[in-house]
């Protein structure tokens, strides 16, 4: 039983943190894509980010978060950040030119054109970028999870190990393996599947 | 046999004279798009290169006009600055008497790749410019349904792109011009990527439409034929640099006769225009010393074999 409730208290934690990741990555990416000025100042800072091993951040974040909840879930966007970030960047700059001159024919405004038009072009090679986040989201949380001792499967694993029980521990990296599979065919693989039906894509 | 008549009276020999081989005299006022002294320069580094040079042209209310030429003679790029895609580097765009400062869709822009949205159906697509001007769902549906039915795709309206032809792609993307009601349709290149039949069909229902609706269209196209069987007006660009060579007034009635020997003769009267473009695109894109013999296309025509033309053709 325990098993479920630490499976179940990552994947909320893991969920939150990705969801966060989304939403200041996305919104990081239309600014870089859409304004030079803001393709200056923050791709270098996104590109830093990426490069560094999230499990990094963990020792800064113990210090800036009283909480070890919200120091894991730190550790996890900064994880998975650059890759969404990267993944709006390259799916918008990729609009084809004619669709950006059919929606200024049509005499879209800024908003329509980027709502209407520009986003979901760009979301096949979006979502391809969240695959990658995604698994960049569960490593970050894993190493924090390792280090810090909180009910989730890297507590798991980390109390296996102090207490010798090899079978448990294991059997947990198992689970994990198995979170993450799931995750990964249940959501973005069905996700990607009914895009790329669509579209007319090749499967 | 279909009417022909010449602005010229003394070209029996050749009735289908370019009329106007000197800029088109303005006529004030009364244009629906005018360009004045337009030009157009590219540079690639050091090099500079003239897409256009010097245009002058009226287009008039109503009409169809089509911009002939080889490739880089500028036809897309005087496209694009009627739309409003691109500025001038020098001279005026004026459209209904205003200059042209952007796109919009009152010169509505059909391109040779439709453009269509795959992530949207056939109806929703269609709906796409009318969801912009903001109409209410109710609104846009029936539109959208009344103008799908004008090109036949009824049957189709919850298809999604990548499941059409081509020919039915660009149907679709006419539907969806047509369907914000624009005051002019300017026209790409866009039954270039089609095969002759889908284009013969195409053609017969362009005409069609045009028919029905006399909007204004300039209709850019780099067959000589998709002009003649078209329009009322043919517009012959030169390159190097991009200008208007003559202009072609073709008083045939429409829908045209795609195998009329009038269309033919006037094919041939185009082609000739043409030959010496013929020998500046060799240079350009080959070795030196290939040559293209003069008057080996757009040959003189046959006076020998009669067709039944008569006296005076």
């Amino acid at each position: 039983m325990t098993f479920v409730k630490a499976l179940g208290a990552s994947l909320l934690r893991v969920a939150f943190g990705f969801g966060l990741s989304i939403l200041f990555g996305v919104a990081i990416g239309i600014a870089i894509a859409g304004s030079r000025a803001a393709s200056w100042l923050l791709s270098p800072v996104v590109m830093g980010v990426q490069s560094l091993p999230s499990i990094c951040w963990l020792p800064l974040a113990a210090l800036w978060f009283q909480r070890d909840e919200n120091a894991i879930l730190f550790v996890i966007l900064m994880g998975s950040i650059g890759s969404i970030v990267i993944a709006t960047r390259d799916g918008l700059k990729n609009v084809p030119t004619t669709y950006r001159r059919v929606s200024s024919t049509f005499g879209a405004n800024y908003w329509q054109r980027l709502f209407w038009v520009y986003i979901p072009s760009a979301l096949p090679a979006f979502i391809s970028g969240m695959k990658q986040g995604w698994s960049f989201a569960w490593r970050s949380l894993l190493a924090g999870e390792l280090i810090k001792s909180v009910v989730g499967v890297g507590g798991q694993i980390e109390i296996s190990r102090s207490i010798g029980d090899y079978e448990r521990l294991f059997a947990s990296m198992i689970l994990v393996l198995l979170a993450s599979v799931i995750v990964d065919k249940l959501l973005f693989t069905q996700l990607e599947k009914r895009i790329r039906a669509r579209w007319g894509m090749a499967a | 046999m279909p009417q022909l008549t010449t602005a010229s009276p003394s070209l029996e020999t050749r009735p289908f004279a370019p009329t106007h081989p000197t800029p088109v005299p303005l006529a004030p006022g009364a244009a629906k798009v005018e360009l004045r002294g337009v030009s157009k320069i590219y540079s690639t580094g050091a090099k500079r290169f003239a897409a256009l040079s010097e245009i002058d042209l009226a287009i008039r209310d109503g009409e169809f006009l089509a911009i002939v030429g080889p490739s880089g003679c500028g036809k897309s790029t005087l496209l694009n600055l009627i739309a409003g895609f691109e500025c001038p580097d020098s001279g005026e765009v004026f459209f209904e008497g205003q200059a042209v400062t952007g796109a919009g869709p009152e010169r509505l822009v059909l391109f040779q790749e439709h453009g269509l949205f795959p992530w949207l159906n056939v109806r929703q697509n269609v709906e796409f410019g009318l969801r912009v001007r903001g109409l209410s769902k109710a609104e846009r549906r029936e539109r959208a349904e009344h103008y799908l039915k004008m090109v036949h795709l009824q049957k189709f309206k919850r298809s999604y792109p990548f499941q059409l032809s081509g020919g039915m792609k660009q149907r679709t993307a006419i539907a969806r011009a047509l369907a914000v009601e624009p005051r002019m349709l300017l026209m790409d290149e866009p039954f270039s990527a089609l095969d002759p039949r889908t284009r013969d069909i195409l053609h017969l229902e362009l005409q069609r439409l045009w028919m029905a609706t006399r909007k204004t269209i300039v209709f850019v196209t780099h067959s000589v034929e998709e002009a003649v069987r078209l329009a009322d007006r043919i517009v012959v660009m030169a390159s190097q640099p991009g200008r208007i060579r003559s202009v072609f007034e073709v008083a045939l009635p429409h829908p045209r006769e795609f195998m009329d020997p009038a269309l033919v003769e006037l094919r041939g009267a185009i082609l000739r225009e043409l030959e010496d473009e013929l020998g500046k695109l060799v240079k350009k894109e080959g070795d030196d010393d290939w040559r293209i013999e003069e008057k080996s296309i757009g040959a003189r025509a046959r006076r020998d074999l009669d067709f039944g033309l008569g006296d005076g053709i």
